[in-house]
């Protein structure tokens, strides 16, 4: 007869009970023997045991990636050109796609310069494409030198450049971030509100400018999206 | 022909040990037959016209009021009535042709507000005039919206909570006649654990428009879901039940605690409400099982039927639960993930409940208690707008204060929703 291990309660529960009959305390978690860490279509956050669905990439409450999607770089056993909608990174790319920084979760550091500067980047020549929400493998061409990335609001009279209304159920703000090219850096600025934007799932702070690379992740709310070369 | 309610079951744990009494939870989803014909409403509107809904608040509420009389059509039947001291019919109820909807629409936009918020003579009033005209091809429901506290003919609060409860309970239960509830502005104003239990226990849902302008979504919200009822009162059915049921939840689409169901004579019934199109539905039994009187491999658990009414007569789909037994560890370690989510979700929404109630009593430490589990619990499922109320919960009382009742409502709504992966 399993005894709540809340010292508080102690209430003895019939066999079988998962949660305490009384003060709703865990008997069993995910990593007791009998229960699937990763199962069916659920697998657990490793960084704060959220429930996600498998084919998320990042986890949905934390951004940090989830087991079997942490490879931020295409390679050769899951190779992105063989995507037919997503070409193939450049080769003269990859060393720095490999160079990603790697999943953490403390905030990207404000006065960090960029160690090794990538390619020149300019409006046509970068897209995002969608890795995790609710259309994967959509992508956007940024093709101006100053893009909204945010959910369109009709009575507030918002219209994003990036529209990702349709992408997640509501997570994203309606002014979340704005994506600007200057002098051949594409940067990315997170315009304020709760769900942050993240760059390689480490949230950057507001409103200040933040380089974005080919093969970053960046995440707007729950949207998870890679910055690809437009072919 | 197909099911008109299909039904499925699984069980959290497959195989249970041989002896001695064990806990096994129970899974009922309910499938409507797809594409089936939404039902013509009887539809009640019941709004709170006291002192206290003067200006944009009632303003709002008649804009959001005559949405809703726009959007019915020659099938539907509606009534207005409202309530402030004592209650009365503003629109009585009748088929909606277009002349109807016109002076409907008038008589709402002529309301005033003034007295107190005498809740039970408008309940009393609505069911009045919407009982005569249910049956089982239409969807019966009333939308209440009140912005405070219940309160006598003179003003005083009426606390006693049982009356109401029991009021739309026993609606439901014998008329079939849903509730919903919606509050409006500040929790503080009115309490919305308890809008939520009326909603509850008439098989209905509570909604909450924080500002007067968000009315109109807030209604419209609601009305498109009574709008796409197929069925109007179905019934789970437990027969031949070897064990006894502790709990019964609601967990999809969102979730209620039933009170613990009876048996009589062998079968315990269970009426759910209403089904929406294309909507399934989903419960939890907690079920005790017994061990077998001799070693058997398996035994049948108990037959679970979904029952729906209609003109035609009575349809019922039917399924037998069957459990296995075993000495084996790998057998008995056994999980359902889709089970075990489900029951993560209902445990989440006990631990609202308690928290509920700590927050009621004042007990601090309790409630820093229930808090740390029910973060646990809200991260687990990745419900993030949750966890961050419940994070704010946490940071007031560790400031030494009280728990507001706005941050209480919003986790109250977060909870009752279930996110349940694809």
């Amino acid at each position: 007869m399993p005894k709540c291990p809340n010292p508080e309660c102690g209430h003895d529960n019939v066999d079988g009970t998962q949660f305490c009959e009384m003060c709703g305390e865990e008997l069993e978690t995910p990593d007791s023997p009998g229960t699937s860490v990763s199962a069916g279509n659920t697998v657990f956050c490793p960084e704060c045991d959220a429930a996600n669905d498998t084919e998320n990439v990042a986890c949905e409450a934390c951004g940090a990636d989830l087991p079997g999607h942490g490879a931020a770089v295409p390679n050769e056993e899951e190779p992105a050109s063989t995507e037919p909608d997503i070409p193939a990174i450049d080769p003269a790319q990859e060393e720095e796609l490999t160079n990603a920084p790697a999943p953490d979760s403390s905030p990207v550091p404000d006065s960090e310069p960029d160690a090794t500067p990538g390619p020149k980047l300019e409006p046509g020549q970068v897209k995002l494409s969608v890795e995790q929400g609710m259309v994967t493998g959509k992508q956007y061409v940024l093709g101006d030198a100053e893009m909204l990335v945010g959910r369109e609001d009709e009575d507030e009279e918002i219209y994003p450049d990036i529209d990702l209304d349709d992408q997640d159920e509501g997570y994203v703000h309606r002014r979340h971030a704005t994506l600007k090219f200057d002098n051949g850096q594409l940067t990315v600025t997170h315009e304020g509100g709760a769900n942050k934007t993240r760059i390689n799932n480490r949230p950057i702070p507001d409103n200040e400018p933040k380089p974005l690379k080919l093969g970053d992740k960046v995440s707007f709310g729950k949207v998870v999206l890679r910055v690809l070369p437009n072919a | 022909m197909p099911d008109v309610l299909s039904i499925r079951t699984a069980l959290d744990k497959e195989f249970r040990p041989a002896k001695g009494d064990f806990l096994q939870t129970l899974m009922i989803e309910l499938s409507p037959g797809r594409g089936m014909r939404t039902l013509p409403l009887n539809l009640g509107i019941l709004l709170d016209v006291s002192s206290s809904m003067q200006g944009p608040k009632l303003e709002n509420a008649k804009k959001a009021c005559i949405l809703l009389l726009q959007q019915l059509t020659s099938q539907d039947r509606a009534t207005v009535c409202t309530f402030s001291s004592g209650a009365q019919t503003v629109v009585s109820p009748q088929i909606f042709d277009e002349s109807v909807q016109i002076a409907s629409c008038k008589a709402v936009e002529s309301l005033r507000c003034t007295g107190a918020t005498e809740l039970l003579a408008g309940l009393e009033q609505i069911y009045q005039e919407i009982t005569p005209h249910r049956s089982n091809e239409v969807t019966s429901y009333v939308i209440l919206l009140s912005d405070g506290e219940p309160t006598d003919a003179q003003g005083y609060i009426d606390d006693q909570y049982s009356k109401f409860l029991d009021r739309a309970a026993a609606e439901f239960t014998n008329s079939g006649v849903s509730l919903s509830t919606i509050g409006l502005g500040s929790a503080m104003d009115f309490n919305a654990g308890f809008l939520r239990d009326l909603a509850d226990g008439a098989s209905g849902q509570f909604l909450l428009a924080a500002k007067p302008e968000d009315l109109e979504s807030t209604f419209q919200e609601e009305f498109g879901r009574i709008r796409s009822t197929v069925l109007s009162e179905a019934t789970i059915e437990i027969n031949r039940l070897n064990g006894a049921v502790r709990r019964f939840w609601r967990v999809v689409p969102d979730k209620k605690m039933f009170d613990p169901p009876k048996e009589n004579n062998g079968t315990i019934t269970i009426p759910v409400g209403a089904i929406q199109l294309d909507q399934p539905q989903a419960y939890l039994a907690d079920i005790v099982t017994r061990a077998p009187d001799e070693p058997v491999d398996r035994g049948l658990l108990c037959q679970v039927a979904a029952i729906t009414e209609s003109d035609n007569g009575q349809e019922r789909s039917e399924a037998n639960v069957l459990i296995s037994y075993s000495d084996n560890e790998v057998e008995l370690s056994q999980r359902n993930d889709e089970v075990i989510r489900l029951l993560q979700e209902a445990n989440d929404y006990k631990l609202q409940l308690d928290l509920e109630s700590a927050a009621k009593s004042g007990d601090r430490r309790k409630m820093t208690g229930i808090l740390e589990r029910k973060k646990k619990m809200t991260q687990r499922l990745g419900k993030t707008s949750a966890t961050k109320v419940l994070e704010n919960m946490e940071d007031t009382l560790e400031s030494g204060g009280h728990i507001s009742p706005d941050d209480l409502a919003v986790s109250s709504i977060e909870t009752k929703k279930t996110k349940r992966l694809a």
